[in-house]
């Protein structure tokens, strides 16, 4: 019998290098994994016409789960499957975890749902994955977040990355007067969304010539409190910083409580990505003025209805009627990319007007 | 026997003057090369910022030595922060809010405990489970929300300051000398490191694991219940995401302060240098102007480099290594023979 104390000693050598990969694999590119089960997939989900009689199987991967922009977009795919008779899947990780997403993306296909969009969080890793739901016979596509590179079958856009990068770079502009220092904080440096903004954000400064961006700083993991000490790090190193952009919805109210907590509201302005909600407290106390948001719930139920068009095989045109959504909506055929709308700008006079 | 606990104490390992000397000169490289780094305004920011985290270190640490670990720490963090802010909204008096926080983290520990003795499941099994389960509990009693504009209570405990000296620093003195103390002088935390060290010996001595097992859960539930309340006071938000990578960063920590992760061998001393260090590299490389990209490699790098340090060290001094690991396979294969025959 090997002794008890000797099993646990190998468990605990195991679990600390699992500890050390983690620690290191926190900066390299989760792999993809490969799925040899894929074929047996497609042999599954083959007769998907046959099944028209029954409900469209809707799914969606957010980039986590259990934040209100992605609970937001949840609720609008639920109106959308109840507006038009489908079902709707939402099933997502709780932290930003590409893996974990390729890994949901391979079940949803063996269990044979009709079309499947993601939030993506790392192109590199998603794109074999989505491929391979494609050559599944599962309409893949993404929504919020793009995977540039692959071959997704439309991305259902919340708002140009250019529209929301220039809003964000306008909005701090606004707030500090013009001139100044400012730092950017993103979450994991693969968020194909958030680069693309960081980008357009840059590309608008040349508006500006008294702006200064002097940071941008990655918190992985996507939590509210590595946004907070990031921000806190910043003010330390650049004394004169005037302002702080959050790209995540989730990292705007740690940006804020890093104001507070270094006494600088009022001289440091945050702003961002932020939900009515969660950003609700800081404007009416003052610590920010404006953030920079579009109606997720609306995009959630967009989601569905692009799903809906690609299994039935309709093509987009330009402009296209969604029934529930009081305006066209547009289709770039170049980029295959479905647009929600303007981006939405909060401050004390609407914040009070939304729900999520 | 009495006697035999506490006349055996052992000075501080060379590992630990290793923690502190590299602590120092952390401190000293930064000084000169960062600005801003030594100003009373960042290192303050620091102190802060690493309480909650030296705080769980220090049960990480008993939990380590005594061969067991705990990876559902940062998820039993946020469900005690959930309640502490339920609590707050509330606007129940904060003291009694302390009580339950400590209460209900306690309870967590013991839980812990329980599947670990009670139910025989490994240590790092049983935790990993009961860390899906928060998390789970977390996402659920949030219900897909954020709790923003929690009451700020707890603010001045986490960033007050008392004659000039941060509130934080004051508190992970105390609660690490008060640890010092009991690891090192009493029977408590001898049998602590003799049920780390080996399990089989100690039962054999007479000591009832078990209950060592129970107490130190317990102990690391009231650190996490104690962290929670120092959390909500600087960060005010309960999140999906909290304290996600409590366990690792915590285990890490112990790790760069010398408690070895297969039992028997650690120091409050190397934790406190360790918490510290980890706390102090993060903000100087901000300082410094590295690229936020770079960052995650120096950190992996410099903790590889902590643990081969330790297995160097260890060999040159006692040039032991090689004989205890090869005692120990030579153990298995007895054992394996044993049950053969």
């Amino acid at each position: 019998m090997i002794s008890k104390s000797n099993t646990k000693k190998i468990l605990m050598i195991i679990g600390a290098l699992l500890i050390l990969s983690s620690v290191l694999l926190a900066c390299t590119e989760s792999p993809s994994e490969p799925a040899e089960t894929t074929e047996e997939a497609a042999v599954d989900s083959e007769p998907v016409t046959e099944e028209s009689s029954e409900k469209y199987r809707i799914a969606f991967i957010p980039q986590l789960v259990g934040i209100p922009y992605f609970t937001a977009m949840d609720n609008g795919g639920k109106r959308a499957a109840e507006a038009f008779g489908v079902e709707w899947i939402y099933e997502g990780a709780t932290t930003t975890d590409a893996a974990e997403q390729v890994r949901i993306l391979e079940s949803l296909v063996q269990q044979g749902v009709d079309a499947v969009s993601v939030a993506t969080l790392d192109a590199e890793s998603l794109n074999p994955a989505l491929k391979r739901a494609l050559e599944a016979g599962v309409k893949a596509y993404t929504s919020d977040s793009d995977s540039p590179g692959g071959e997704r079958l439309v991305f259902v856009a919340q708002a140009l990355g250019k529209d929301l990068g220039y809003a964000f770079m306008d909005t701090i502009a606004e707030d500090i007067g013009g001139k100044g220092q400012v730092a950017i904080v993103s979450n994991d440096p693969t968020s194909t969304n958030l680069n693309t903004w960081i980008e357009y954000m840059k590309e608008r400064k040349e508006e500006y010539p008294d702006i200064e961006i002097v940071d941008v700083r990655y918190a992985i993991g996507g939590s509210t409190e590595k946004a907070m000490n990031e921000s806190l790090d910043l003010m330390t190193r650049y004394p004169d910083l005037v302002g702080l952009v959050s790209m995540p919805c989730s990292g705007t109210p740690g940006l804020a409580q890093a104001v507070i907590q270094a006494d600088r509201v009022g001289e440091v302005w945050v702003t961002g990505c932020g939900t009515p909600a969660s950003v609700k407290t800081y404007i009416e106390s003052g610590v920010m003025k404006h953030s920079v948001i579009w109606d997720p719930e609306e995009l959630g139920y967009l989601t569905v209805w692009a799903g809906i068009q690609l299994i039935e095989g309709n093509p987009f045109k330009e402009f296209n009627e969604v029934p529930g959504i009081d305006r066209l909506i547009q289709y770039f055929p170049e980029d295959k990319t479905l647009l929600l709308g303007p981006p939405l700008i909060i401050d004390i006079n609407n914040v009070n007007d939304y729900d999520f | 026997m009495g006697r035999k606990f506490s006349s055996y104490i052992p000075a501080p390992g060379k590992r630990v003057y290793l923690a502190i000397g590299l602590l120092a000169f952390e401190i000293f490289i930064f000084t000169i090369f960062a600005e801003n780094f030594l100003t009373i305004k960042n290192l303050s920011t620091v102190l802060i910022n690493v309480s909650d985290l030296a705080i769980v270190s220090l049960g990480m640490t008993m939990l380590l030595i005594m061969g067991g670990i705990d990876i559902s720490a940062g998820s039993a963090l946020g469900v005690v922060g959930f309640m502490i802010a339920q609590l707050l909204f509330k606007e129940v008096h904060p003291i009694i809010i302390a009580f339950v926080a400590i209460a209900a983290g306690t309870l967590i520990g013991l839980i812990n405990g329980l599947l670990i003795t009670k139910f025989r499941i490994p240590d790092i099994i049983a935790t990993l489970s009961t860390n899906s389960v928060f998390r789970a509990l977390i996402f659920g009693l949030l219900g897909g929300k954020y709790l923003v504009g929690i009451p700020l209570k707890f603010k001045r405990l986490a960033t007050g300051t008392l004659f000039g000296i941060p509130n934080t620093l004051i508190i992970i003195i105390v609660f690490f000398t008060v640890f010092w103390l009991v690891l090192t002088f009493t029977r408590y935390g001898r049998k602590v490191y003799a049920v780390g060290d080996n399990t089989e010996a100690a039962k054999a001595l007479g000591i009832n694991i078990n209950n060592i097992r129970l107490a130190t859960y317990s102990i690391m539930g009231a650190l996490i219940g104690f962290a929670a309340l120092l959390y909500m006071g600087r960060v005010a938000v309960v999140e999906i995401g909290i304290g996600s990578d409590l366990a690792i960063r915590s285990i890490a920590v112990a790790v760069i302060g010398g408690t070895s992760v297969t039992g028997g061998r650690g120091s409050i001393i190397g934790t406190i240098a360790g918490a510290l260090f980890m706390a102090f590299l993060k903000n100087g490389l901000v300082l410094l102007g590295m690229p936020s990209l770079a960052e995650p490699a120096v950190t992996g790098v410099l903790i590889l480099l902590f643990v081969g340090i330790d297995v160097l060290a260890d060999l040159k001094s006692t040039g032991k290594i090689k004989s205890r690991l090869l005692g120990r396979r030579l153990n298995i294969v007895d054992n394996k023979s044993k049950d053969i025959l």
